[in-house]
């Protein structure tokens, strides 16, 4: 008996948009909301959702993020029924290839998918945030008898023109699907969570390989083939939130949304119920100083502030000197932020140094990126 | 080289409300860390994998703290982090609850790891100490038994009841007695000790024919009377020995200024405790905090001046927390204003509208409680 269901990660992608965050760094092991790297969402997701099984295809600068994930004990996915492994792209018989898109990222490494005779797959992002219980969504797709299932939630028809969106008839059957449609038809935007019947997956990822025009990618490629064969494809309807983090703003959006939506509830569910888990640092728990002043922050361990913090995330081991002020801004970890400085709506990457009296966008006209060689 | 170190909780000073029900091994400490996260990260960070933890009682809370997990092996497979409990001894009544005899009950141990040399610490004494230097000298040396102390110039008034040592020139340890608080210049021993392994299985033997209830510092000072020569090695760092209900929020405290902090947690040298992947801590726009430490996990929306706040800790708007210690778990609800205090885990003040102590009676309320 094979697994019911197997999850594999896409995590191989540069992030271009997100500039030097991702310089060194892919984009899923970027860090998010303090303590957390985005690729926590989705791994703590798959624990929370009883799957055993994860695959995370990695590509761009995969030895960190390799690294991070491990043997996943970090999200409690290294039990004795369990495996978590960092795929990256790798020489075989037939010679050794990049990936060169989602599908055949996925295609590459069917023979690791066949060690586990999966049911189904769950093919998932690196690079969003949200909270998902995927059994749920297994049990539409197995309710549907679907052989694929694609999870979407509603968006406004203005935001649908930066989607893939979705027409489904009153059985939750999809009947069309555009990328980025320009006059969009639907408000049904595709989350890029897809379940797939593994058959029809393979099959039909066997058969995009072969065609020399595709592009080799789920939503340009494998959904519309599969939708014109008139396969059985399916919605799953989520309503919470998610959030894709591809570039500078969305990334500081997401954090802002993060520290507003923490309130009494969002720790007693975490607790409770779906903790997301992460690498701990074995830091001692944050200080702050006497004339320090901290509100509407999320501060995690590790951190000393001695100046001023408002509406900011503020990551372990990060210092703030007295006289600093810190406004709608994520500082990352290991920054120091000198006497007096001003920081108003910027994204600080990691271990930088920001020398005293520094101002940094007093006029937040738009989010900037502080990064090693300056600001972007 | 093969070491083996116990990390010895027996014969510890009670910690009065706080060790009621639970080891002051595991007692809350900075909001995060338990008073044994301390040693066994001394123990991991000096390169010992073979550690075994000594329980004297209440094994359910070390049990707890430890859980099945890893936290402090380097290797998971060769290291081992077990913990010893002498259910014999300590049904027999504290006397015989000794150190010794918990070892001994547990020898085991002790042929599994086949050590060359043995380490025992206690985890009441709290400091960042690197074994290393201390092992080399030992070797160098060619010591039976090598003791650490710290030289004091505050013995009237700390480390009152604690060994203390008479060294000759060469670091010989001459006499052992107990600090009564006489004078302020004392050699202080931390209770720590490196063993040659035939020594340590030579005084196992000879504590037996001597006394049921001889502890390890007992037979180490009756032979270091009788001709067994006792190194010394001077430890200069900071140590805190948690001994007392008031030491413990006195030293907890003096943490909050970095000058000491830095004492405790040093460069390279990280204290590692059980993960609760709990996430950072929130402040409201109503929150006002100063001279606190925050654990992670913290919602907080009221006032807080001088105080140590543990993992999930609630804190509503209006309510105001002063030199107050709240452990894990605990809410103070709107309005509720909690002074000089230490809220043991759990508890909830909700009816009381101001509870206070004083800077020399720390108002402690139960694990649990609903004030």
């Amino acid at each position: 008996m094979g697994k019911e269901l197997v999850a594999m990660i896409l995590a191989g992608g540069k992030g271009t948009r997100l500039y030097e965050l991702t310089r060194k760094d892919a984009k899923p092991a970027v860090h998010f909301g303090g303590k957390y790297r985005i690729i926590d969402y989705p791994l703590s997701n798959c624990a929370h959702s009883g799957i055993d099984t994860v695959g995370v295809v990695t590509q761009y600068e995969s030895i960190s993020l390799s690294r991070y994930i491990g043997n996943g004990e970090k999200w409690g996915l290294n039990g004795v029924r369990s495996s978590t492994v960092a795929i990256p792209p790798r020489q075989t018989e037939s010679g050794s290839n990049w990936f060169l898109g989602t599908a055949d990222a996925i295609y590459q490494n069917l023979e690791f998918l066949d060690s586990f005779s999966p049911e189904n797959v769950l093919i998932l992002s690196g690079d969003h945030i949200y909270k998902m219980d995927y059994s749920k969504m297994l049990d539409t797709h197995l309710k549907n008898g679907a052989d694929l299932t694609i999870a979407v939630l509603e968006v406004t028809l203005e935001e649908a023109k930066r989607f893939g969106i979705l027409s489904a008839d009153k059985n939750d059957r999809i009947t069309e699907f555009e990328e980025k449609p320009r006059n969009p038809k639907s408000t049904l935007a595709s989350m890029g969570i897809y379940i797939f019947n593994y058959r029809v997956l393979k099959s039909s990822l066997m058969a995009d390989a072969k065609d020399e025009t595709s592009d080799h990618d789920f939503g340009k490629n494998i959904i519309p083939t599969l939708l014109a064969k008139k396969k059985k494809l399916f919605v799953h309807r989520f309503d919470g939130y998610w959030k894709d983090v591809g570039t500078v703003d969305s990334l500081w959006e997401a954090n802002m949304d993060l520290i507003d939506s923490m309130d009494e509830d969002f720790y007693t569910l975490d607790k409770y119920h779906f903790r997301l888990f992460s690498e701990d640092t074995n830091s001692v728990p944050h200080y702050v100083g006497k004339k320090a002043r901290v509100t509407n922050s999320v501060v995690n361990q590790g951190a000393i502030i001695l100046g001023e913090v408002d509406h900011s995330i503020i990551s372990n081991e990060v210092t703030i000197e007295s006289g600093a002020r810190i406004t709608n801004s994520v500082i990352m970890p290991g920054v120091t932020v000198g006497s007096n400085a001003r920081i108003n709506k910027a994204i600080v990457m990691s271990d930088l140094q920001i020398d005293e009296n520094t101002i940094i966008n007093p006029d937040g006209d738009r989010v900037v990126l502080v990064h090693q060689g300056g600001v972007r | 080289m093969k070491v083996l170190a116990y990390l010895n909780l027996h014969h510890a000073p009670g910690l009065g409300p706080l060790t009621k029900n639970r080891s002051s091994a595991v007692v809350s400490f900075l909001g995060r860390y338990a008073f044994m996260d301390f040693m066994l990260s001394n123990f991991s960070n000096s390169g010992f994998d073979r550690v075994a933890t000594l329980v004297d009682a209440h094994p359910h809370s070390v049990l707890k703290h430890l859980g099945s997990r890893n936290t402090f092996n380097i290797n998971t497979k060769i290291g081992m982090e077990i913990v010893a409990y002498n259910e014999a001894g300590s049904k027999a009544g504290p006397r015989y609850n000794t150190d010794i005899a918990n070892i001994i009950f547990n020898d085991w141990i002790l042929e599994q790891n086949d050590p060359d040399y043995v380490i025992v610490a206690p985890s009441y004494f709290v400091l960042p100490l690197d074994f290393r230097p201390i092992l080399k000298q030992h070797i160098a040396n060619k010591a039976p038994v090598t003791v650490v102390y710290k030289q004091v110039d505050n013995a009237k008034t700390e480390f009152i009841g604690r060994g203390v040592l008479d060294l000759n020139a060469d670091g010989h340890v001459m006499n052992f007695s107990r600090n009564k608080g006489e004078k302020n210049e004392r050699a202080v021993a931390l209770e720590i000790f490196i063993f040659n392994r035939e020594t340590f299985d030579f005084l196992l033997k000879e504590a037996g024919k001597i006394s049921s209830f001889y502890t390890l510092s007992d037979i180490v000072a009756y032979q270091a009377m009788n001709g067994l020569r006792v190194d010394s090695y001077r430890y200069d760092g900071y140590v805190r020995c948690i001994d007392t209900y008031q030491h413990y929020f006195d030293y907890s405290f003096e943490l909050l200024n970095y000058k000491v902090r830095r004492q405790l947690f040093i460069q390279n040298w990280p204290i590692y405790t059980v993960t609760h992947d709990t996430p950072p801590a929130k402040y409201e726009a109503s929150a006002c905090v100063n001279n606190a430490f925050i654990a992670n996990g913290s919602l907080i929306a009221g006032t807080i001046q001088n105080a140590i706040i543990s993992r999930n800790v609630k804190i509503e708007e209006g309510a105001v927390v002063e030199n107050a210690i709240i452990f894990t778990d605990s809410i103070i609800r709107r309005n509720k204003t909690i002074k000089y205090a230490v809220i043991d885990k759990s508890a909830e003040v909700a009816v009381a509208s101001e509870l206070s102590g004083t800077p020399s009676d720390i108002l402690y309320i139960r694990k649990g409680d609903k004030v």
